[in-house]
């Protein structure tokens, strides 16, 4: 496996990572982009060494490991329809609220407050909003 | 009977191929999911019985050797849960008939093919014998899932969605990840060669670890 894909990789899923944790919806679609593109990169480096086109008695050298390749482009073709499919989540967004941020689940809060022993305040916060709780049920 | 293994990953990708493209009568897609369900369920019971009395079914799609191919694997304990899986789903859809026209009805035009989808996605998931089949299925059940969580698109359904959808598409992608180390360390992704090839495996890193049986 060569050394400078190891790095491509490992750089892709670093910059991906960083990008998938910030709240803005495009940084995330860009950081998802990048996550496919490590994944593919380390599937192509699974293969092995890069030899002739895997076609059947089409030259006398070793072939490339044509297993790789078509994973790659199954991923690739399942993270682009992914990548859009976020797209239209991110402006559906923006028509509701105006802009693109991940907006905070209200629910998780209540349940984060819950396991740190805070459960007065849950329950003031769950009587506090009894609309919301009905909403959401 | 090879047939019949065919049959539960194929017929629900039909019926909702057909369930779209007839007008958007609600009745009518309604027929056509319930019988394409119902069908997926027969099919399951079916291959049940199958595999109790031959024993395990194994179909090399396309006819290709299992190490380049897709395989699909029918074992008792497959055909076990692929009944329990559609005869579940089956009767999620009729609830979800059941509960149209009220505030939580879900619009039949779409939930119906979707659904039949998703029994696609979790049928392949079952009877898949390979690791990188495995992903695809999680895609489609995945992509199904998404579509039937903001299929309403309002603001209460694209906020859950949204983390829902994030968190999926992470895993995701770190599974395509581990798949490309599997293959880099073993050579093969079907599942019965993984079980003779890793534990050939270097234990490496894994000598003094605390996880049983890698050494």
């Amino acid at each position: 496996m060569s050394g400078a894909l190891i790095v491509a990789v490992s750089a892709l899923v670093g910059a991906g990572i960083f990008l998938i944790t910030s709240r803005s919806l495009s940084r995330i679609v860009l950081g998802f982009a990048l996550l496919g593109h490590a994944a593919v990169v380390s599937l192509l480096a699974a293969g092995g060494r890069a030899g002739a086109p895997p076609i059947a008695g089409s030259s006398d050298d070793t072939i490339s490991d044509p297993l790789p390749q078509a994973f790659s482009l199954t991923a690739i073709v399942i993270s682009f329809g992914l990548t859009l499919f976020v797209l239209a989540l991110a402006r559906r967004q923006q028509v509701l609220t105006g802009d693109d941020l991940v907006e905070d689940d209200i629910e998780d809060r209540r349940i984060a407050a819950l396991a740190d022993g805070d459960s007065d305040n849950a329950r003031t916060d769950q009587a506090a909003t009894p609309s919301d709780g009905e909403a959401t049920a | 009977m090879s047939a019949l293994v065919t049959l539960a990953v194929i017929g629900p990708l039909l019926a909702a191929g057909l369930g779209l493209a007839v007008p958007r009568w609600p009745r009518v897609r309604d027929a056509i999911t319930l019988t394409g369900l119902a069908g997926t369920a027969a099919a399951a019971v079916a291959l049940l019985i199958n595999v109790r009395r031959d024993g395990a079914i194994v179909v090399r799609v396309g006819g290709w050797s299992p190490d380049l191919g897709i395989v699909l694997v029918a074992d008792l304990f497959a055909a076990l849960i692929l009944v329990v899986a559609t005869a579940t789903i089956l009767v999620v859809e009729i609830f979800s008939i059941g509960q149209r026209g009220t505030a939580a009805g879900a619009d039949p035009n779409i939930v119906g093919p979707v659904l039949l989808v998703l029994t696609g996605g979790v049928s392949l998931a079952i009877l898949t014998g390979d690791l990188f089949t495995l992903f695809v299925a999680f895609e489609l059940i995945l992509v199904s899932s998404y579509v039937l969580l903001t299929h309403q698109a309002q603001r209460a359904q694209v906020r859950s969605g949204m983390t829902y959808v994030v968190i999926n598409l992470l895993a995701s992608t770190l599974f395509l990840l581990g798949i490309a180390f599997v293959y880099a360390s073993t050579g093969t992704v079907n599942l019965a060669g993984l079980a003779e090839r890793i534990p050939e495996l270097d234990t490496g890193i894994f000598e003094n670890s605390m996880i049983e049986g890698w050494s």
